[in-house]
């Protein structure tokens, strides 16, 4: 039994030690608590609780801002080292140090205000630039562009479309004597016209013009002429970049405070974290009180919390039809590694009797091995594997990506080494290039020059990972007590499968066991079944044969996918070789074998990664898991920069 | 008639079963990878974040272009095309050509139905993106089948 035993937590605590005990369960990392609202719709509940539950969450706010506040300073001034740096360790004390928190906060604040300085700056120098658009057609009209032309002349600025004839324009000016129409610039789309006309017929001349297209421009706001006006402008642009500089340049001055603003970020999720839990539970005046989950072994360390603390507690057996949440225990870390790949399944349920992360273990190291199967590339993968988790020291699901990634590097090696594949047939390539000479590099099997071997070398895994799925769900009949469902429905498929794969390999007398086995479905499949059912559905359990053939055959691509990484190798090894040997052969060699393995590399993991999931989660678990389980999510110390070291007491 | 013997020469058929394997089965890859591109950068719209995740599942449907010129590199290394010296009878050209088709055709094909089922995992990707391992199977399953293809044509390629 590997799933982890919960007991019900219920607990009442004084109001004013809320946030101390979430802090010191938090520390466990062993404590679901769950939101009290499901209580709220029932009277009996609500009779006696306040209606105002908890307070705002100030801590929210104050996270988003140290939030943008590193962002904004990770864009300015990146921190070096990306993934290979290791978390810092820090105490619990110094972790929640509030004075570091609120010096941190202020940092923030700086570099959020600075950033803020920054977007308006960069907004005032767009206002800027299509003012200086809108001047540039006057740049040669040296008249002031807020012009008060006198008593009786009137001086108006205006356009019109470059299609216009400016000839024609002037013919329709004719008839108003007391006028001249300037041409001060014009470009692709419009003409850039000054009109100076005396005020008693300033509307006459407007409306000769108006059906040609031309409108007034106004400059209100401006004074002096547009050349002078864009002057200034220019000089605002520069001066706006300038101090835009300078602010970043403070910005980058505060990454002295970087370390701080981590540290105050991972405080602040936690506490955020734990503010959101208590927003959901259920208050009186003066207490508040929560449920929860916890592992069966924790309860006494548990228990130690809550004395601590003043609560009321007990732990209580999870009532029938309740589900508790899963949590699957793993004594070895290199099986739990592996159960990420179930995780990303989905849980099994909380009664299911079978764990199925050792087989999967197995299982995924074997088949990722024999679809990457290059002994380069297993080498590549299991180091950076290794050096990641020997320099970043991740934690989490991180880390068993790690893990996982170095097991299966080993096992491509091992599959790659069998099979004679270092970057497909690099080595020979190499060698006959600079030599001439014709090498073969030691193999066990060359799957290309012996197809069905390896054909049946894969169907075989299959075979024993399909049976072992069978057997896991005869485990889990016989376990609950239906040994008889587990001859029908195991037994005499074993049979079946079991012997035609004997007659496969020339044993005749696997026929008669298959017969056995047959006749054996055929008579029990419609057990369940009323009437005639009983018999029709014999036949129809035993048509699920098709369904195990099915299963079998798929694990082909064991075959075809290792079968595919090899080639291609030796496809870009061809063609990097195609040069000859001399300088530019090998430049392009070299060019072409970086890239194109790099490519090859990419692609096969990211084939072998879906395949052996798929071989996994449809052929192996399609026979046995029961899933449907909610997976465990206890309070713990979820940080992204620091590692808080646990304190013992 | 040259060009009735020049169409019935053994390497000619060779040569055309390659083109075919690495063409149709490249047609598809390129169709479905399209189709995938297409949803991948719809969901870059809302956040560019999930790039990485979204490109996992736009290389999904790659993979048949690749069995295709791997079928047709096979094709060509067996008759010697890379050496100059190609010898192939008329019988065997046609054999290279039959060889082909089952990654010429399923390629093309799994490689559309594989593109439209990556993009629709697009969609997971944009709302959970925690579930990405899931959202690979579905076109995973489609793949299946061009892995079958590819299978069959390499074991009829290793025995002509």
């Amino acid at each position: 039994m590997t799933i982890v035993k919960m007991k019900r937590l219920c607990l009442v605590a004084p109001s004013a030690m809320k946030r101390k005990l979430l802090r010191e369960l938090t520390r466990y990392g062993c404590v679901e608590i769950e939101s009290g609202e499901k209580f709220l719709a029932d009277p009996a509940w609500t009779e006696f609780l306040e209606k105002e539950r908890g307070e705002a969450n100030a801590v929210s706010s104050q996270l988003s801002s140290m939030n943008s506040a590193l962002t904004i300073l990770q864009k300015h001034a990146p921190a070096k080292g990306g993934m290979m740096v290791p978390k810092r360790t820090i105490s619990e004390a110094d972790f929640y140090d509030e004075e570091q928190i609120s010096n941190a906060l202020t940092a923030a604040q700086k570099i959020n205000q600075l950033a803020q300085d920054i977007t308006e700056l960069y907004n005032r120098q767009n206002q800027l630039m299509a003012k200086k658009c809108f001047l540039s057609p006057w740049q040669n009209t040296d008249v002031p562009l807020d012009i008060k032309a006198g008593k009786t002349v009137s001086l108006i600025f205006g356009t019109c479309p470059s299609s216009v004839n400016l000839a024609d324009l002037q013919d329709a000016l004719s008839n108003v004597k007391e006028c001249k129409l300037v041409l001060e610039n014009s470009d692709k789309e419009q003409h850039y016209l000054s009109l100076l006309v005396h005020k008693s017929v300033e509307e006459e001349a407007l409306d000769a013009l108006k059906p040609k297209g031309f409108s007034t421009v106004s400059f209100k706001g401006y004074s002096g002429t547009a050349r002078e006006n864009m002057d200034w402008i220019d000089a605002e642009i520069d001066q706006n970049i300038k101090t835009r500089e300078a602010l970043v340049a403070n910005i980058v001055e505060q990454q002295t405070e970087r370390q701080v603003m981590e540290q105050a970020l991972d405080a602040l999720s936690l506490d955020n974290t734990r503010e959101n839990v208590l927003n959901s539970q259920l208050y009186t005046k003066k207490t508040v009180y929560m449920q929860g989950w916890v592992p069966e072994q924790a309860t006494e360390q548990i228990q130690k919390v809550m004395q601590g603390n003043e609560c009321a507690f007990e732990f209580v057996e999870a009532e029938e039809g309740e589900e508790p949440p899963v949590l699957l225990h793993n004594r070895s870390g290199l099986v739990s590694s592996f159960g990420s790949i179930t995780e990303l399944y989905g849980l099994p349920g909380y009664k299911t009797v079978i764990d199925p992360n050792p087989f999967v273990a197995i299982f995924y190291f074997l088949f990722f091995g024999l679809m990457l199967s290059d002994a380069a590339y297993g080498l590549i993968l299991a180091i950076f594997g290794f050096l990641v988790l020997k320099k970043a020291k991740p934690d989490g699901m991180f880390k068993k990506f790690m893990v996982l990634a170095t097991c299966v590097g080993i096992s491509s090696f091992l599959w790659g080494a069998a099979f004679g594949s270092w970057f497909g047939n690099a080595i020979p390539t190499v060698v006959q290039m600079a030599t001439g000479k014709e090498i073969t590099v030691p193999y066990i099997l060359d799957p290309l020059a012996e197809p069905m071997k390896m054909l049946v070398l894969s169907l075989g895994f299959g075979v024993v990972h399909l049976f072992l799925g069978m057997g896991l769900s005869g485990y889990r009949m016989i376990k609950q007590g239906h040994v008889f469902d587990a001859i029908c429905d195991i037994l005499f498929w074993y049979l079946i499968i079991g012997g035609l794969l004997a007659v496969l390999l020339g044993a005749q007398v696997g026929l008669y066991v298959a017969l056995v086995g047959a006749v054996g479905v055929l008579l029990t499949g419609g057990r369940h079944k009323k009437g005639f059912g009983k018999i029709t559905g014999g036949l129809g359990s035993l048509y699920g044969i098709t369904s195990y053939l099915s299963d079998i055959l798929s694990y082909s691509r064991l075959m075809a996918l290792g079968l595919a990484t090899g080639v291609v190798a030796t496809v870009i090894n061809t063609m990097g070789g195609l040069a000859g040997n001399g300088v530019t052969g090998w430049i392009l060699f070299v060019v072409v074998f970086i890239i194109g393995q790099a490519f090859n590399l990419a692609i096969s993991l990211l084939g072998a990664f879906v395949h052996t999931c798929r071989l996994q989660y449809v052929e192996f678990f399609g026979k046995f898991f029961e899933g449907g389980g909610r997976s465990f999510k206890p309070l713990y110390n979820k940080t992204k920069y620091m590692r808080i070291l646990k304190e013992e007491n | 008639m040259e060009w009735l013997n020049a169409i019935f020469s053994g390497p000619f058929l060779a040569i055309l079963g390659a083109a075919l394997a690495a063409g149709c089965a490249g047609a598809g890859s390129a169709r479905g990878v399209g189709v995938a591109g297409e949803a991948a950068a719809g969901v870059l719209t809302e956040d560019p974040g999930k790039f990485g995740q979204t490109l996992l599942l736009q290389a999904l449907p790659g993979t048949q272009g690749i069995y295709g010129l791997l079928v047709a590199f096979l094709i060509m290394n067996n008759i010697g095309l890379f050496g100059g010296n190609v010898n192939v009878t008329t019988s065997q050209g046609f054999m290279y050509l039959a060889a082909s088709l089952p990654i010429a055709i399923a390629g093309y094909f799994s490689g559309i139905a594989q593109g439209r089922a990556s993009a629709a995992s697009m969609g997971v990707i944009a709302k959970k993106p925690e579930e990405l391992a899931k959202s690979m199977l579905y076109p995973a399953m489609v793949e299946t089948y061009a892995v079958l293809a590819l299978l069959v044509s390499i074991l009829m390629l290793t025995n002509v």
